[in-house]
């Protein structure tokens, strides 16, 4: 390890395995290089302070991407992420497999490496569920706390929107415009429009101009990598981090335990390098940013912050519902590779004290070709199916809000162990009549949205499309008995562990999660660097 | 030819084979003493005992089993041989592809059979299957790239028309092409589907041209499609 800021390393031969203890503790030690992590790492080093970062998965350059691009989206060969020695999980979730291993990305950049890059601030309503709808909890902060956060996180990450869009909302504008609408979005405008439905710019953290040293977007349609980096990924923040001098990378290391003594201070992080290292850090703060399924599983392994059990609890997802239909004329959808239009008519209102938060995402993941790929016709009459269904496919999504529940979880599961016999994660999904019920009135928005856009054959699908939000587990309140962490993240019964993420979720709303983990990241590297450390 | 040309040729030859084989076995009963009948009767529960146990254990192979094969030489497929599978699947979606794209297309399969050996596998029978059959269905054909249009598109009909039975489905699986048609259908058809829709081909023809076929104009996408007349 080359610590390059003063702190002392010794190394140690134990056979093969080669110990590295830091003996004068760092400022902070932070789990997970996701973009919790990067942001928290950046804000402290921006503040002098020294950082350890220890990351389970390794460094993907930015300069393969073309590379990786074309070997992941030309040949389908398996998802570059996945480590199928290491990614293990149990899934006993009731209604459907839930596959951990790629939902979530284990790499320095985290989830942001392969995301679509939405990023969209929480409504206020949902910081207030329970005081405004009856469901769930209401978080411990509220969201005019946040509000100054997510506008810091719009312009540290490069976030392009119409800053009219709930400007009541808003502090100041997004540092950059939007994306003009798609050829299909004035159709979406009509359809709307004759519902009673209103519409609006997605939120996205691409660039419509070159900032921060990155470029403008392209349009390679292929953002889940992003080629040219107009997409932002959190391996920007590490890399400012590492440039300070002030912040080291453990890439391919693994935090097994946290030791926390008996005045609950956190003292020293143990983890394991892929390598065989061991490695042992002291750090006057640790904080858990590693994701919401490793994070709670780290603090049940440590054995840390769950004394009322409910470490793991309260595990959130957003399920989809989405529809497609045919509409006369050429819709040619998909041409940028994301939806630039979405709703949020559905999101409040009385309907949501039954059913959940709904937003309408209208165009969402289509490609024109993606109407031939679930035809049943081979050879020519597939070719003639192409040539008449090709760019008249149209789609809508809701994303649906997942209540909290205690059922839906994460635990330890008691057979089987990762590389190192730890226990993995065990997953349950919990979904009740409420997350059903939201669904449907998902689809029945979807089909009615389509009808009003003129498109004909028009399918719903019934069963659950998770997005890839991790949220829960690690619940903030101002209860001890009712969540793992305080208004401040800080784990309750603890001086010096933190949790942030979307584990810290106490609702999960109906939108991507990102700039809400992205915005109490930034809060709490704040709060750390200016700190008595 | 044309394609229902060929395929009633080939439901004429099979009809002629079960007639033959009808009439070989149909016996008449007046002819055989009662002795000859029951030794007739005997020597056919062995036969049919013997055929049991030899072909009961390929019954009871799961279907996945027959699926997730692989090559265990891991040998990979030659030059030619990807070349037939990139061929085959753009013949999957009706499209006889410029050699340029077959190119590209057989350079990913590369790819990928290096890195997967069942893949590899795979690949090797769809092309064997693609070139037996060609030279079945084409007089002169060398193998599926000599093979015309219509020869093509018969012989991607042969291999994804699902079986009438389940039964059917289970006998045909006893036979190497049975095999070979219903790891193409069920296990590798998709795939070729899915790297076909990822290459220039498909999106050149309706007009696009920058890769993997969307705009390289990054205001394109305001405006219509190229296949439209708008």
């Amino acid at each position: 390890m080359a610590w390059k800021a003063g702190g002392q390393t010794r190394l140690h031969a134990a056979g093969t395995t080669v110990i590295r203890l830091i003996q004068e503790p760092v400022d902070v030690c932070i789990v997970g290089a996701g973009i919790a992590g990067a942001l928290v790492a950046a804000t402290l080093v921006r503040r002098g302070r020294r950082v350890v970062i220890i990351e389970a998965g390794g460094r993907f350059d930015r300069t393969q991407r073309f590379a990786q691009l074309e070997e992941y989206l030309t040949t389908g060969i398996a998802w570059p992420y996945e480590r199928g020695d290491r990614d293990r999980y149990v899934d006993t979730s009731p209604d459907f497999r839930y596959d951990l291993a790629t939902t979530r990305v284990k790499a320095v950049g985290g989830s942001t490496l392969h995301w679509g890059g939405t990023s969209q601030r929480l409504d206020p309503s949902d910081f207030r569920a329970r005081t405004t709808y009856g469901y769930g909890d209401d978080w411990p902060i509220k969201y005019g706390e946040l509000e100054p956060y997510y506008l810091k996180a719009e312009h540290e990450i490069g976030v392009a929107g119409d800053s009219r869009v709930h400007s009541e909302n808003r502090s100041g504008p997004f540092p950059m415009e939007p994306f003009p609408d798609s050829f299909s979005d004035p159709v979406w405008r009509r359809a709307a429009a004759r519902i009673g439905a209103t519409v609006e710019k997605v939120p996205y953290a691409k660039n419509t101009r070159a900032r921060d040293g990155r470029p403008e977007c392209h349009a390679f349609s292929t953002c889940t990598i992003c080629p040219i980096g107009a997409q932002y990924s959190a391996d920007v923040h590490i890399a400012e981090a590492e440039r300070s001098g002030l912040c080291v990378v453990l890439p391919n290391t693994v935090a097994r335990r946290i030791d926390v003594d008996a005045g609950g201070i956190a003292r020293a992080v143990h983890a394991t390098g892929l390598d065989g290292s061991s490695h042992v850090i002291a750090a006057r703060h640790v904080v858990v940013a590693a994701h919401a399924i490793e994070s709670a599983r780290l603090l049940l392994l440590s054995e840390v912050g769950n004394a009322s059990d409910n470490v793991g609890r309260y595990l959130m997802e957003h399920f989809y519902s989405s529809g497609e239909g045919v509409v006369s004329g050429g819709f040619f959808p998909g041409r940028i590779g994301f939806e630039t239009l979405q709703s949020s008519s559905f999101y409040n209102g009385d309907e949501r004290r039954a059913t959940g938060a709904i937003k309408l995402e209208l165009g969402q993941g289509l490609a024109p070709l993606r109407s031939t790929q679930g035809a049943a016709l081979w050879g020519k009459q597939l070719a003639e199916f192409s040539r008449e269904y090709f760019g008249r496919l149209a789609a809508v999504s809701a994303e649906t809000e997942h209540r909290p529940h205690r059922e839906s979880r994460i635990d330890l599961d008691p057979d089987v162990k990762d590389l190192f016999g730890d226990p993995v994660p065990r997953i349950h999904f919990h979904l009740t009549e409420f997350e059903h019920a939201t669904r449907a009135r998902g689809a029945r928005i979807v089909a009615r949205m389509l009808e009003a856009a003129g498109a004909r054959d028009i399918q719903t699908q019934s069963w659950p499309r998770w997005a890839a939000h991790h949220m829960g587990t690690c619940r903030m309140s101002v209860d001890p008995e009712r969540g793992v962490v305080d208004k401040d993240l800080k784990v309750f019964g603890t001086k010096n562990l933190h949790v942030v993420g979307s584990g810290a979720f106490t609702t999960g709303g109906a939108v991507q999660p990102t700039l809400t983990i992205a915005a109490l990241a930034l809060r709490l590297g704040e709060r750390l660097a200016g700190a008595d450390l | 030819m044309t394609t229902h040309g060929i395929e009633r040729l080939t439901a004429c030859r099979g009809r002629r084979r079960i007639l033959a084989s009808q009439k070989m076995t149909s016996t008449n009963p007046k002819a055989v003493t009662r002795r000859a009948f029951i030794g007739l009767a005997a020597a056919a529960s062995v036969a049919a005992a013997v055929a049991a146990r030899t072909l009961l254990p390929g019954f009871r192979q799961s279907l996945a089993d027959w699926l997730n094969f692989e090559d265990a030489s891991h040998r990979l497929p030659s030059q030619t041989e990807l070349l037939v599978v990139a061929s085959f699947a753009g013949a999957l979606a009706g499209d006889r592809m410029r050699d340029d794209d077959v190119n590209l297309l057989a350079a990913r399969l590369t790819r990928i059979a290096r890195k997967s050996r069942q893949q590899a596998a795979r690949y090797a029978e769809v092309s064997a299957f693609a070139n037996r059959r060609a030279r079945a269905l084409q007089t002169g054909a060398t193998g599926f790239l000599s093979a015309t249009d219509d020869v093509r598109e018969a012989i991607v009909r042969s291999a994804m028309s699902e079986p009438r039975s389940s039964a059917t489905a289970r006998l045909a699986l006893l036979t190497d092409d049975g095999r070979a048609r219903f790891r193409i259908r069920e296990g590798i058809a998709g795939h070729l589907r899915e790297l076909y829709s990822k290459s220039p081909a498909p999106w050149r023809s309706y007009g696009y041209t920058g890769w993997p076929g969307k705009p390289a104009d990054k205001l394109d996408y305001t405006r219509p499609g190229p296949q439209s007349s708008g």
